[in-house]
């Protein structure tokens, strides 16, 4: 309490020190709480379900076809959660679009998921109040039930418990409301709002829905029970079936068709978790620079009171005493850091979201909580006793008749603290380089990447999705009939210079793709069958979407349902399986003919560019199909705009004209294309920025580390410098002398750090596009920046060294 | 009679600190011949160390004029000043003044260096300056390894090292015990019996005698000179 009330006053009575000290310390700890935070609700948080580390992903896969993850059919689904025992529970799931509409409000999409009775019981979460599906309620046929996310509840429904029993229009159908879930629920994203039974038909129980991947597995472990037993079992699973169904064999064993059990939280982070530990750690090593400044600071006040620790000594005190005194103020210090480093983790977080925090996985739930406030008390305590034992451990350890004595002991004292310093400020530079490049080396790999071309152009280019209820439109005419009249409304407004439908968009985080057979090829013996990225695509759409046309024609009005079947293949199909011929008038079959068993043939028309799907950075492999949307038909389909205006401008005018065709019909997940481009490459844009800030801040603070190492040698070498300037050092010869001292420490530092870069630049390495870790022009560039800003911190004191007057040297 | 080596004319010191006005010197003419041993004298707080800084362009008179080998100094640039301090002053301090990091030879060869002297040159000149103070044996050592009069010897040989024009002295025995004291003495007189000119601040009578003329000052004036019949009596 005395040791408190000591500290409190001395750090009072230095407010200048203070302020810096508590400050660099807010900066620092703020950072690390702010990006922990991310981490934590990313990336460590486990999922608000109990022991939900559990659960698991059950996956099918094609490992020789390219295709890892596929999703689950339904057989294969039953297979697995009658027949794995190392599971639990299992759960099938599949995206619902819905349009929420009634009498007395604005239709509204609102994203749903269709899931097995199995789900809830799953997931060990009951509702709020109601009830969730019993088995019978996902029969076909069955009475229509919902069950309602507390936030939808609560916002749409007005927090209403009558709700109960009521019903509630869904794509033009009505739903009883069975339940409501509880508050802090979700499942598996906080913006599923609602859910509906997934109901299996005969027909998709059969062998014969057998690679028709929509829907995904989730379930959870037996206790005990590992990711390995279940894969075992799983693997035997699909042997079996393998014995049972011949005619499937040889195409799973050419495919390396299975299954693949995941860890559900592993899995869903997988692809932001590098990066975001490297934030993390980037964050860490500007709070370690940012400490070192501090205990250097303390350790220049410690060393100004060393004659007062002597007296104390002297008097009685012993070592561990004047310790405890010393720890106690840095410790007070960094805890008031770490109470203000709250404050701007809690600004910092605004700012991230800005940057695209929320699209992370689990982004949305990014938050300031206990464990995080946890995090940074335990942050600023830890270091507060790390790096305040440092300089307490040397301010005290003078021998108290030496200390006293004045002059040459305290010379000697001076540089112990002097090394110390010094070893705190090439550390400092040290870390400040291997953020730095680190930082460089994303930027290179950013702007390399953003020269990357999709394919296609981003540019004028407004997108929105339609999805058709199957209520209204119920057949493939009605549908094309309203997709062709929206066209005609949009191409005739002024500002659009083309428009176009398709049922995938590029970088919207959708993806189709399936088999198909090239007529007059045969598979050889082990190779797969051919694999295509599918697409629905209107008349207009491919020239809407700027997709380079590189021979024959793209589709027309002419390609109608009577017409003669026709597809457009991209270069990569082509050089694919006609490296040497024109594919034009080729054919191609996918599917069966309407109402038949007999396969469907489709003739190549034209051949286009190939075209990025989800990310930049990996090259195309697989090739990509072109179905005219008269011809296969779809009701999920992205309408594309390109204008001659700023796209923005026309977002009312589409609106207007897909309600002028139809009053019902919402049009929803409006925005351009180019913002679509960049929350794809907000993955690798928001670490870059951050670490490029990380970095910014680190260098400042290892040139302020540089600065105050120097600045008190200055002081320590006043006589020395006096005498030199006497003897006929002219300025330039001290400025030299500074410098040199400066340049050692910087020099070392770029060094360790090279060495320490050069060590960890292989987790790099997974990080990077088209940038190799060692890439020389940043490895030259970043410790030249590096030296040139510690030199010029250098400066400061070295001029004020050649100042110093030749009479100190008559006077000392 | 050949010109004077040192001509001080009118030269006044006034220090401002404060906004209070301290008279070190106030009016002092003085000319010192080449190869002259003077001493100066006086209590402390006289101004001595004051003028021996003017004299070795250490400071600059506040009004006055100084002439060192025919041309006046009173106005030199920075860089000039440094220039001469190297090449035509040695300076011997009370406090010996070594740098502690430096070993016995680079101390010596310091000045030699800002003059951007050739290393063999370099060599001779601090070997010979060691063998002239009897150091030379200790060539390799740090100050701190040497008692206060062989430091003080080794002051002497970096003073001497560049052959200037004066050797300017501050109280050189003043952190001594008389036997060094008396030493070091020796070794200045020894050093003007070869030709060095030497102007040397001492409060002490028996070692001012040392010298062939004794200058008092008293609050910043001279105020008496005094010649020696003999100095190399003791
Ligand atoms: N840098 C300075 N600023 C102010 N006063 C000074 C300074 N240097 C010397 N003095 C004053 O000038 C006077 C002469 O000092 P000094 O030449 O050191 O005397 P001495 O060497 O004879 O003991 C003293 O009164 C001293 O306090
Ligand atoms: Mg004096």
């Amino acid at each position: 309490m005395h040791d408190l009330r000591y500290a409190l006053r001395s750090l009072l009575k230095a407010p200048g020190f203070t302020l810096v000290a508590v400050l660099t310390l807010a900066l620092c700890i703020g950072a690390n709480s702010a990006i922990f935070s991310v981490v934590h609700a990313v990336l460590l948080k486990p999922y608000p379900w109990p022991e939900s580390d559990r659960l698991v992903y059950v996956h099918n896969t094609y490992r020789l076809m390219g295709v890892d993850r596929a999703g689950c059919s339904i057989p294969d689904y039953l297979d697995r959660r009658g027949g794995v025992t190392a599971l639990e529970e299992s759960a099938l799931i599949t995206s619902a679009s819905l349009n929420l509409a009634g009498a007395d409000m604005v239709p509204e999409r609102v994203a749903g998921l269709r899931v097995t009775p199995s789900l809830f019981p799953l997931l060990r979460v009951p509702p709020a109040f109601g009830r969730t599906f019993t088995e019978g309620e996902a029969e076909p046929g069955a009475a229509r039930t919902v069950v309602l996310s507390d936030g939808l509840w609560r916002n749409r429904f007005g927090s209403d418990r009558g709700i109960l029993g009521r019903d509630i229009r869904l794509n033009g159908e009505p739903h009883t409301v069975i339940g409501v879930m509880p508050a802090g629920f979700y499942f598996p994203s906080p913006r599923v709002q609602l859910w509906i039974p997934f109901a299996f038909t005969a027909e998709q129980k059969s062998d014969n829905e057998r690679g028709n991947e929509f829907s995904t597995m989730v379930a959870r472990l037996k206790p005990g029970a590992t990711i390995a037993q279940a894969q075992r079992e799983v693997d035997a699973l699909h042997a079996a079936n393998s014995e049972r169904l011949p005619q499937s064999r040889s195409f799973w064993e050419t495919s390396g068709f299975g299954g693949l059990v995941l860890d559900y939280l592993a899995e869903n982070v997988s692809e932001v978790k590098a990066m975001l530990w490297l934030v993390q750690a980037g964050v860490a090593a500007a709070l370690l620079i940012g400490c070192a400044n501090v205990a250097s600071l303390l350790l220049a006040r410690a060393s100004a009171r060393e004659r007062e620790f002597a007296i104390r000594t002297a008097l009685g005190a012993s070592r561990g005493r004047l310790m405890r005194q010393l720890l106690t103020e840095s410790v007070l210090l960094f805890l008031a850091g770490g109470t203000l480093g709250l404050l701007v983790a809690l600004w910092g977080l605004g700012g991230m979201s800005s940057l695209g925090i929320d699209a992370l996985p689990r982004g949305t739930l990014v938050s300031l909580d206990g464990t995080v406030f946890g995090f940074t008390l335990l942050c600023a305590l830890l270091t507060g006793l790390g790096f305040g034992a440092l300089p307490a451990w040397t301010a005290t350890g003078g021998h108290a008749s030496a200390a006293l004595k004045e002059a040459g002991a305290r010379a000697t004292s001076g540089r112990r603290h002097l090394s110390l310093r010094s070893a705190l400020v090439v550390t400092e530079i040290a870390l400040a380089l291997m953020l730095l490049a680190t930082a460089g080396l994303l930027l290179k790999s950013f702007q390399r990447l953003q020269r990357v071309s999709p394919g296609f152009s981003q540019e004028q280019l407004l997108t929105a999705r339609l999805a058709l209820p199957p209520a209204r439109y119920d057949t493939p005419e009605k549908q094309v009939a309203f997709h062709d009249a929206v066209l005609a409304r949009v191409a005739a407004l002024p500002g659009v210079t083309a428009a176009g439908f398709t049922s995938t968009l590029p970088f919207s985080g959708s993806n189709s793709q399936g088999s198909y057979q090239i007529d007059g090829y045969t598979v050889p013996a082990g190779q797969p069958q051919p694999h295509a990225m599918v697409r629905t695509v209107s008349p207009g759409f491919l020239k809407a979407f700027g997709v380079s046309l590189l021979r024959g024609r793209g589709f027309t009005q002419q390609d109608t349902a009577g017409a003669p079947e026709v597809v457009v293949i991209d270069r990569f199909l082509a050089d694919r399986y006609w490296p040497d011929a024109d594919p034009i008038g080729r054919r191609i079959s996918r599917g069966t003919i309407p109402g038949t068993t007999d396969p469907r043939w489709w003739t190549v028309v034209g051949v286009v560019a190939p075209v990025k799907n989800s990310n930049l950075e990996a090259p195309v492999t697989k090739e990509t199909i072109y179905f005219p949307y008269a011809q296969q038909p779809d009701s999920l389909l992205t309408l594309v705009v390109k204008t001659a205006v700023a796209p923005g401008s026309l977002i009312a005018p589409v609106r207007a004209a897909v309600l002028a065709v139809d009053p019902e019909q919402p049009l929803y997940d409006v925005r351009t294309m180019e913002s679509r481009m960049e929350e794809a490459m907000q993955g690798r844009r928001t670490p870059m920025l951050l670490l490029g800030l990380f970095s910014g801040v680190s260098l400042l603070l290892a040139a302020l580390g540089v600065y105050g190492v120097l600045a008190f040698a200055v002081g320590q070498r006043t006589p020395e410098i006096g005498v030199r300037v006497a003897l006929g050092a002219t300025r330039g010869n001290i400025l030299a002398l500074i410098l040199r001292q400066g340049l050692m420490l910087v020099g070392l530092g770029v060094l360790f750090g090279l060495a320490g870069y050069f060590a960890l630049s292989r987790i790099l390495g997974q990080l990077l596009y088209a940038v190799a870790p060692t890439d020389p022009g940043t490895l030259l560039l970043a410790p030249t920046v590096l030296a040139l800003v510690a030199i010029l911190a250098c400066l400061v004191p070295a001029r004020r060294a050649t100042r110093v007057s030749p009479m100190v040297a008559l006077r000392s | 009679m050949s010109e004077p080596l040192i001509k001080l004319e009118g030269v006044t010191k006034v220090f401002l600190t404060d906004e209070v006005e301290t008279h070190a010197l106030s009016g002092i003419h003085l000319e010192i011949r080449q190869g002259e041993y003077v001493s100066i004298a006086g209590p402390s707080g006289c101004g001595k160390s004051t003028l021996l800084s003017i004299l070795g362009l250490l400071d600059s008179p506040t009004d006055g004029t100084y002439v060192l080998n025919g041309r006046p100094v009173q106005h030199l640039s920075l860089p000039e000043r440094a220039r001469i301090r190297n090449r035509e002053i040695g300076f011997i301090f009370q406090s010996f003044n070594l740098i502690g990091d430096l070993t016995v030879y680079e101390n010596v060869e310091l000045p030699l260096t800002y003059r951007g002297m050739p290393a063999a040159e370099r060599k001779a000149a601090v070997t010979q300056a060691l063998e002239k103070v009897g150091m030379a044996h200790r060539a390799k050592h740090l100050p701190s390894q040497l008692s206060g009069g062989q430091q003080q010897r080794v002051a002497v040989a970096r003073a001497l090292a560049g052959k200037p024009a004066v050797l300017l002295a501050d109280e050189p025995t003043g952190n001594l015990d008389s036997k060094n004291g008396d030493s070091v003495m020796q070794l200045l007189a020894e050093l003007h019996k070869g030709g060095a000119t030497i102007v040397m601040v001492t409060h002490d009578s028996r070692f001012a005698r040392h010298a062939e003329r004794t200058i008092h000052i008293f609050d910043g004036r001279v105020v008496q000179e005094q010649v020696e019949s003999d100095p190399t009596r003791a």
